[in-house]
């Protein structure tokens, strides 16, 4: 091999090298914790009231600044004791007697890397109100499932449902993959060709 | 930028003037005078109203009495510099300890007052007291050293031990304390080098320690100054010169004279996480102290000295202020479990690779039992804000009132 070909080839490796660093820096930066899962799911219709709310995170929960309420259309929270973090995970008893409806999930969390996360979702609980106490017999209202994608009524400014995108690193998984693919090829062969 | 500077300074003390004038027209109780400053050197013919002298009475030429019912550096408003020296007795014997008061207390008469200290070879930094103060206390140990445990004030009770201490040496209780307090960074090291030469045969210095505060408030017409973390602190204090203040600081048992009109010091070290601080996103911040960043308001507000809504809650019913905000924890319920807190930060170099840089919390009370104890017992329970700083030293100290007119700091303790 001719110097000038080691010294473009020790060139590209190096570049490619850097360019792999600063995606995976680029993909780390962005993962914020975000809610994954819950139980009860966000929109998901219950037979019966159940007796606690999971939420599930991306990212492990620091047991700090957390708080949450679930609340049916009459804003009173249903909650019955304080929340619990474990892990990726908080947790919080519900009333199990609740009554049918639909409910509001609204949270607050910490990620471990210190990131404030405020979001809400809904679900609801099928079945027919019990008969108000009202004087004036009413005709039983049947309880409408929620919307699966509700918007969030954080009052913070920045919802994280709009944030998530805009934090993630801009880089679409295709060009993440093709350009991965592209640079481990190039160490590879720049590897291959230094060593001869 | 200059000019500037000097016309928003001079505004904010013409501020303070008429502020301490309207303190002590409103002042009912004569035993405490609000520390009116006077000036050192004759005013010029120009200051002829009480408010330009007031007014004129600062900077470099601030002076702050030396006798009177309480000792000065405490009900005094804050210095930009503050200095702590942690001694111990060489010689723990009552005639030592008495001999130290009154050597402090003389260089104190003189210094606080523009005046060379005996022996001062640099008489022209002591012309500029620059708000001077110096302040003594006594730690419970030296009572007990000297054998007068029977005179330990009511109020000077141990302070336990909570689960966020993490004591290094040296920072620890001493047999005293001398507070040197000035705007001047030269005249404050005077005073240092004068107390610390005078007592060199009869004392060891254990520690101490520089503290620094920003020139002026946070924000217009604010109490609280930024620290190192950017927040503004300090904020929640009563008011010198009234009734609630003397109720939170000032002794008003019948003891003897020396501790009526005294107060309690406890001094923490807590160095600052700064590292870890600076990842957290700004909302976290603002989550963790319970106040905006900016403006200093309690969250969901909008000015510094407003008062806390801890019920307030979002459009979701999440509480505005956090459970575990640091403000929340560490309010006090009523008068009297409030604390006079004069926090300043440090700057104590570099150690493993990062900056010892933190707060050196001040605090003054009437009683800790009531007051510090238990607030300082739910903020190392509770409070967000742990994860960020670690104590890494505590004293507390008990300030004996002011010294009468010829007399002396502490007089009748040890004879």
């Amino acid at each position: 091999m001719t110097g000038w070909m080691r010294r473009v080839l020790v060139t590209a490796v190096t570049l490619a090298a850097m360019a792999a660093g600063g995606m995976a820096l680029a993909v780390t930066a962005s993962a914020h914790a975000e809610l994954v899962g819950s139980s009860p799911a966000d929109g998901e219709v219950l037979d019966a009231a159940p007796d606690a709310v999971t939420l599930s995170f991306s990212e492990r929960l620091v047991e700090m600044g957390a708080a949450i309420t679930v609340r049916g259309a009459d804003k009173q929270s249903i909650t019955t004791g304080p929340l619990a973090i474990d892990g990726f995970d908080m947790t919080v008893p519900v009333d199990p007697n609740a009554v049918p409806g639909t409910y509001t999930v609204a949270f607050r969390v910490v990620s471990e890397d210190g990131h404030t996360v405020t979001s809400t979702f809904q679900y609801s609980v099928a079945g027919q109100l019990p008969p108000a106490a009202s004087p004036e017999p009413t005709a039983p209202v049947s309880v409408e499932p929620a919307a699966p994608q509700t918007a969030p009524l954080s009052a913070e400014p920045t919802p994280p449902a709009a944030e998530a995108p805009v934090e993630s690193s801009g880089i679409s998984p295709v060009v993440l993959v093709i350009g991965g693919a592209v640079i481990v090829g190039l160490v590879i062969v720049g590897a291959i060709a230094l060593r001869r | 930028m200059t000019t500037s500077h000097h016309l928003s300074r001079r505004g904010l003390l013409a501020a303070g003037g008429v502020a301490l004038i309207g303190v002590a027209s409103g002042c009912t109780s004569a035993a405490s005078p609000p520390a009116n400053p006077t000036a050192a050197s004759p005013l010029p013919p120009s200051a002829t109203t009480a408010s330009d002298a007031a007014t004129q009475a600062t900077g470099q030429d601030l002076v702050y009495p030396f006798y009177g019912a309480h000792q000065s550096g405490v009900e005094t408003p804050p210095t930009t510099l503050q200095t702590f020296i942690g001694l111990d007795l060489i010689d723990p014997s009552p005639r030592t300890a008495d001999a130290v008061l009154r050597l402090v207390s003389d260089d104190a008469a003189r210094l606080t007052q523009g005046q060379p200290a005996l022996g001062d070879t640099e008489p022209g930094i002591a012309a500029s007291p620059a708000g001077l103060t110096i302040t003594v206390g006594i730690g419970r140990q030296l009572f007990e050293r000297t054998r007068r445990a029977d005179a330990i004030p009511d109020s000077l009770v141990e302070i336990p031990a909570f689960p966020t201490d993490a004591f290094e040496k040296p920072w620890v209780q001493t047999d005293m304390i001398v507070q040197i307090a000035s705007d001047d960074a030269v005249t404050l090291t005077h005073a240092t080098r004068m107390v610390t030469k005078d007592l060199s045969t009869l004392v060891s210095v254990r520690w101490m320690q520089d503290g620094f505060l920003p020139n002026e408030p946070a924000v217009p017409g604010g109490v609280g100054r930024r620290n190192l973390m950017g927040q503004v602190d300090g904020t929640v204090n009563p008011e010198p010169g009234t009734p609630d203040f003397n109720t939170v600081v000032w002794d008003d048992s019948e003891g003897p004279a020396w501790v009526t009109g005294g107060t309690v010091l406890v001094l923490r070290r807590i160095r600052l996480l700064l590292d870890d601080w600076e990842k957290l996103d700004p909302t976290t911040q603002e989550n963790v102290i319970g106040r905006h960043q900016d403006s200093g308001a309690p969250l969901g507000g909008t000015s510094e000295l407003e008062a806390f809504d801890y019920e307030a809650v979002d459009a979701n019913g999440l509480p505005v202020i956090p459970e575990d905000a640091h403000i929340r924890v560490a309010r006090a319920a009523s008068t009297e479990q409030m604390i006079l807190r004069r926090p300043y930060s440090y700057n104590a170099g570099m150690r493993n690779g990062t900056n010892d840089m933190g707060l050196l919390f001040a605090a003054y009370m009437r009683d800790p039992a009531t007051s510090y104890i238990p607030m300082q017992t739910r903020v190392a329970e509770l409070d967000a804000f742990n994860r960020w700083n670690i104590t890494i030293g505590s004293a507390a100290y008990f300030l004996p009132a002011g010294a009468r007119e010829g007399g002396y700091i502490g007089e009748g303790i040890f004879t």
